[in-house]
């Protein structure tokens, strides 16, 4: 299980966006996700806090034999790109990119503000959610999409 | 405050440490633009919009909270599953 309010409590002063299925529940999805998806940024200063602040919850590469030599530290994460990790509180996805949807900075116009559990955030609107999801074009993805434009439909006609 | 909102606070709010901010003048800028597309208009036919009702009166938080029960159930239900004998 994934303990999303601790997860966002570590990431505290780190600079990302909410993307993915938590993004999705956030705007009203009722679709179940296991991880928490991030896009975060790559600049010298934001890579060593993601470092620092994930460097508490052990994490390791999901997926991955146990044993498997694994540092997790700024170098690490600047020879990479996105990161499927395990960590104590659960699955994340570190990600510096997502596809049609590029970085943090391509997508920081296309964000909205919220504080679940108190805690502020950025989070993907709904519009772009839709279009990063419909660009992926990952078959599995498609009830995900429709469920996403029946809620903007919603919400659209919402007094 | 909890329910999603765009940025209409000091640019400091969130990110104090940097020197791009987050302000309110960066949210959705571009307007997106959707066209529809017949694959997901198909799916769309099966998608039960008395929940997605019930869920957009919700908070963002409670919404959060009830994917944790989610997870709980799914988890449990996985367990179950693993010690599940015949009926009879």
């Amino acid at each position: 299980m994934t303990d999303f309010k601790r997860l966002l409590e570590t990431l505290s002063g780190v600079e990302f966006i909410l993307v993915g299925g938590v993004a999705a529940t956030a705007h009203g999805s009722v679709r179940l996700t296991v991880d928490l998806d991030i896009v975060y940024r790559r600049t010298k200063e934001n890579v060593r806090k993601v470092a620092l602040a994930l460097a508490g919850v052990n994490p390791y590469l999901r997926g991955a034999p146990p044993g498997l030599p694994f540092r997790w530290d700024e170098e690490t994460i600047w020879r990479g790109l996105n990161f499927t990790l395990t960590t104590e509180l659960g699955a994340i996805d570190l990600l510096g990119e997502i596809t049609g949807g590029g970085g943090f900075d391509d997508l920081l116009p296309h964000c909205v503000r919220l504080e679940p559990f108190g805690i502020p955030c950025l989070c993907l609107s709904l519009k772009k959610l839709i279009q990063v999801k419909r660009a992926a074009g990952r078959p599995k993805d498609f009830d995900a999409v429709a469920e996403l434009e029946a809620i903007l439909e919603q919400t659209a006609e919402a007094p | 405050m909890d329910r999603i909102t765009r940025s209409r606070g000091p640019a400091s709010y969130i990110f104090t440490s940097t020197k791009t901010a987050y302000d309110e003048n960066m949210a959705d800028k571009q307007e997106l633009r959707l066209d529809p597309d017949p694959v997901i208009e198909a799916y769309k036919q099966h998608i039960d919009l008395t929940l997605i009702r019930e869920s957009l009166k919700l908070t963002v938080t409670e919404r959060m909270e009830r994917l944790l029960e989610m997870q709980r159930l799914a988890e449990e239900m996985k367990r179950a599953g693993r010690v599940a004998k015949p009926a009879r």
